[in-house]
């Protein structure tokens, strides 16, 4: 199956050092793994909620 | 035993008792469900088949713990009421019952709802037909929360896919407890996990209630005796924050469960097959109230094409309806997706202002030796996901989509059988030693799987719990990924947060080697 666009350059070497772009989405990456780690983290007032409908 | 043709009318007869006449069955919210349900639009029942004198276990649990001492005097027997979706007389029905080899109705059986003798909450236990798993279109439903049910009907078995339903009594068990009671009749199906009655599911919560007051009649379960209950019946349980910050009509900022997160979560956990808990705020009155549900389904579309973004796009965001058990309408019962956190059910439809539902906390009950949670898992996509579409550099006709999804192992083993992998490539992963509950974090380009990645879900979240890297693409795209991540490594390693970095980095190098 084609994966691929027509004409496709795939490049493997290596990106240029201290992109801005590059840089800018490391560190969203970085933050989104943080706030999505911080979903676990159960705040104790909420364990008292009253589900009672 | 009676038998009367399907209407509206006979269904309110037939779920009426001593002390709840027809005309106020037919005003219950369950009503307006199941006659829809049941009607036309859904199970397209035609035939009612009502047994008296039924004994059902967990109404004579109930009835032990609290019935029997009233002075009044209910009786200790329901009545079971039975929906075929084809006519019949009482002869063809005694044939069936008397000649074994006569299936006629075996393939017409839609389930029973049990009556309890009980003033208004009636709804006994219920057994009900899904509706049918395969639809036109691109969409398929999927009842992942359901199970084989074997009932007897004066000697004939017959077997329905379901998950049990019934209403809170208001007494023994509020809608917590209700919830519960309808997860745990599927998680039972494993030998580790207790089905409890309703009234020993409250019992296992507390001592005494959430304010205070005595447990029976039962108020209401705060979120942690929810959870206590769960684990008193042999399973864990994993509490979901909400991640969507709202802002109400005075100002008031509040925490919500996103719709896209939600998806991700169901989808998630769906393949082990317990019901998912949700603890929703719905319209009441002139306010909202907190209730629970037990999720036990979804509609999704297949992986399609998507174009290429650089935000990380999930095949969850595929799933259209969800289907919950609500105990205060009725069994599997649609959940439509609006807007970023906004649901509509039942209690929206029938609001008068049409006020939404919203999902305040997600409670995932798992068994005791999963302890990977979907965070943990996603927290490691994200960086990854960052990494291939920086190889990719929008030359692929579609978007990279993830599927991460927690699954047996053996099942995952059994699946690849029927890959497009080679068979010594299939040997080497189907001969590898694997724990029994795996995450499974797959990525598609279009309708096209490009990777597996797979993780020990029974380790240590700061361990290093890569397990394994199944490599769809071919050898040439491979050898230019293999070599993109090392000629970058100092730079894209940098994408995971720290104590991940080297380690997972090395893995795929490792794998893709």
């Amino acid at each position: 199956m084609q994966i691929l666009i027509e004409d496709a350059q795939l490049n493997d070497a290596k990106l240029q050092e201290n992109n801005t772009e590059i840089n800018k989405l490391i560190e969203e990456s970085q933050k989104r793994q943080e706030d999505v780690l911080r979903l676990k983290v159960v705040d104790q007032d909420s364990l008292r909620m009253v589900v009672q409908l | 035993m009676e038998i009367l043709a399907y209407s509206e009318d006979n269904l309110a007869i037939a779920l009426s008792n001593t002390y709840t006449s027809s005309s106020v069955v037919s005003n219950k919210n369950h009503f307006i469900y199941l006659k829809d349900y049941l009607g036309d639009k859904g199970l397209k029942a035609k035939t009612i088949v009502i047994e008296n004198d039924y004994v059902s276990k967990d109404f004579l649990h109930d009835y032990a713990s609290y019935y029997a001492l009233c002075f009044e005097n209910y009786p200790k027997v329901c009545k079971r009421v039975h929906f075929f979706n084809s006519e019949f007389s009482e002869q063809e029905l005694i044939n069936f019952i008397l000649d074994i080899h006569n299936t006629e109705l075996t393939s017409d059986y839609l389930g029973y709802i049990v009556v309890k003798p009980i003033p208004l909450t009636i709804i006994g236990n219920t057994i009900l037909k899904t509706y049918p798993e395969n639809i036109s279109g691109p969409y398929k439903r999927e009842f992942w929360g359901i199970r084989d049910y074997e009932i007897h009907l004066y000697g004939r078995k017959l077997i329905v896919k379901s998950l049990a339903f019934q209403e809170q009594d208001s007494v023994l068990a509020a809608c917590a407890t209700t919830a519960v009671w309808s997860m745990l009749n599927k998680a039972a199906s494993d030998y580790r996990t207790i089905l409890k009655t309703p009234s020993e599911i409250t019992k296992d919560a507390d001592n005494i209630s959430h304010d205070g007051s005595r447990l029976f009649p039962n108020s209401g379960l705060n979120l942690l005796q929810i959870c206590k209950s769960i684990l008193n019946s042999g399973l864990v349980t994993e509490v979901k924050n909400p991640d969507y910050l709202i802002e109400d009509l005075d100002g008031n900022e509040e925490l919500v469960v996103s719709n896209s997160y939600l998806k991700r979560v169901l989808n998630a956990y769906s393949l082990i097959g317990i019901p998912v808990i949700l603890i929703i705020s719905v319209p009441s009155g002139n306010d909202f109230g907190l209730h629970a549900v037990a999720v036990s389904g979804f509609k999704q579309k297949s992986p399609e094409h998507i174009d290429p973004t650089n935000e990380i796009s999930w095949h969850a965001e595929n799933i259209e309806t969800i289907y919950v058990h609500d105990d205060q309408w009725g069994p599997f019962a649609r959940v439509l997706f609006k807007e970023g956190y906004l649901l509509q059910t039942d209690w929206t439809i029938f609001d008068k202002q049409e006020r939404p539902t919203t999902v305040v906390k997600i409670v995932v009950p798992v068994y005791p030796k999963i302890r990977i949670s979907y965070e943990d898992i996603e927290a490691l996509i994200i960086p990854i996901d960052l990494i291939f579409t920086l190889f990719f550099d929008n030359q692929i006709k579609s978007d990279l989509v993830w599927d991460v999804k927690i699954d047996y192992s053996e099942n995952f083993k059994a699946l690849l059988k029927t890959s497009s992998l080679s068979h010594e490539e299939k040997l080497i992963v189907l001969t590898r030693s694997l724990p029994k509950y795996i995450w499974v974090a797959s990525c598609y380009i279009g309708e096209f799987k490009i990777i597996d990645f797979v993780f020990d879900a029974t380790d240590v979240s700061n361990g290093m719990i890569g397990k394994d890297l199944i490599c769809y693409l071919n050898q040439g795209l491979r050898i230019k990924l293999l070599n993109f991540l090392k000629a970058n490594q100092s730079q894209l390693e940098l994408a995971f947060i720290n104590h991940k970095r080297l380690d997972y980095y090395k893995f795929i190098i490792d794998k893709l080697s």
